[in-house]
């Protein structure tokens, strides 16, 4: 695990995609604490889930602490906070038309990155979002 | 060439319709005016590979049920985890719910839903691996 988002990747395939992830950043977090910059949200988590959550982590948990040297802080966003509050930050490919030798490339939790289009229509994508 | 339509989107001629890192997970087409759909997945998040090779249940706990004239389906337990319908001669609609087995992938009437990513509406001609996840 040599960087952030190959950590978020594992973590992602860990739990099957089943809940969104991304670093916390100024766009979803304010103010400092200890902590903040290895700090994991967790989208459209039930409460009742999330003990769930960590027991499944369990490993990845002591791995991570091991390589960081601190503990990796979550932050859980139930699903109507997360619709409520962070719907913006969700990928969403509507009406596109891709021709050719072209991928859509998907982050494995689906936010925090724009959906990728390889090639010329990720130019034209990007210019459109 | 087949049509496939999942979840509102449209995919002409493409070889795979998803993958993992790169990985071929789910490919379909119509043969002899019948569904013939592959799935791989190598120690998925539920550690169990699955294997389905041309309607062939090859490995994992999935039962095959193509009793039906142009239909296929797959069930994990009492989960429909995919089914596949010819619509006319090049046209397939393919539904999804790969929640059984650990991936948030699943369509419904308006879109396929992949992780927290929506896609509807789409049409992708002529790729290898039209959407890849990871």
């Amino acid at each position: 695990m040599t960087n952030r988002a190959e950590i978020l990747r594992r973590l992602a395939m860990a739990i099957g995609f089943r809940y969104p992830l991304r670093w916390a950043d100024e766009r979803t977090t304010l103010g400092d604490y200890e902590g903040r910059d290895l700090t994991i949200e967790v989208f459209n988590i039930p409460s009742a889930r999330q003990r769930e959550f960590f027991r499944e982590l369990r490993q990845h948990r002591r791995e991570l602490q091991e390589i960081l040297g601190r503990p990796v802080t979550f932050v859980f966003h139930t699903p109507q906070v997360t619709k409520q509050y962070y719907s913006h930050l969700f990928a969403e490919v509507h009406g596109a038309e891709i021709t050719g030798a072209l991928t859509i490339e998907l982050e494995p939790g689906g936010v925090g990155e724009r959906p990728e289009i390889q090639g010329q229509l990720r130019v034209a994508m990007d210019l459109a979002a | 060439m087949t049509t496939l339509i999942l979840g509102t989107n449209r995919f002409e001629d493409c070889e795979h319709i998803l993958a993992l890192r790169g990985t071929p997970f789910l490919s379909a087409a119509i043969r002899g005016g019948q569904p013939v759909v592959s799935l791989t997945l190598e120690g998925g998040p539920t550690g169990q590979p699955i294997r389905v090779r041309e309607n062939r249940v090859m490995e994992g706990p999935l039962t095959a049920d193509s009793t039906r004239e142009g239909r296929v389906a797959f069930r994990m337990g009492e989960s429909t985890i995919l089914s596949a319908h010819v619509q006319n001669q090049n046209g397939l609609c393919v539904e999804v719910d790969f929640r059984a087995l650990g991936l948030n992938i699943y369509t419904d009437g308006s879109a396929l839903h992949v992780g927290g990513a929506t896609l509807s509406g789409n049409v992708v001609r002529g790729t290898r691996i039209a959407i890849n996840v990871g």
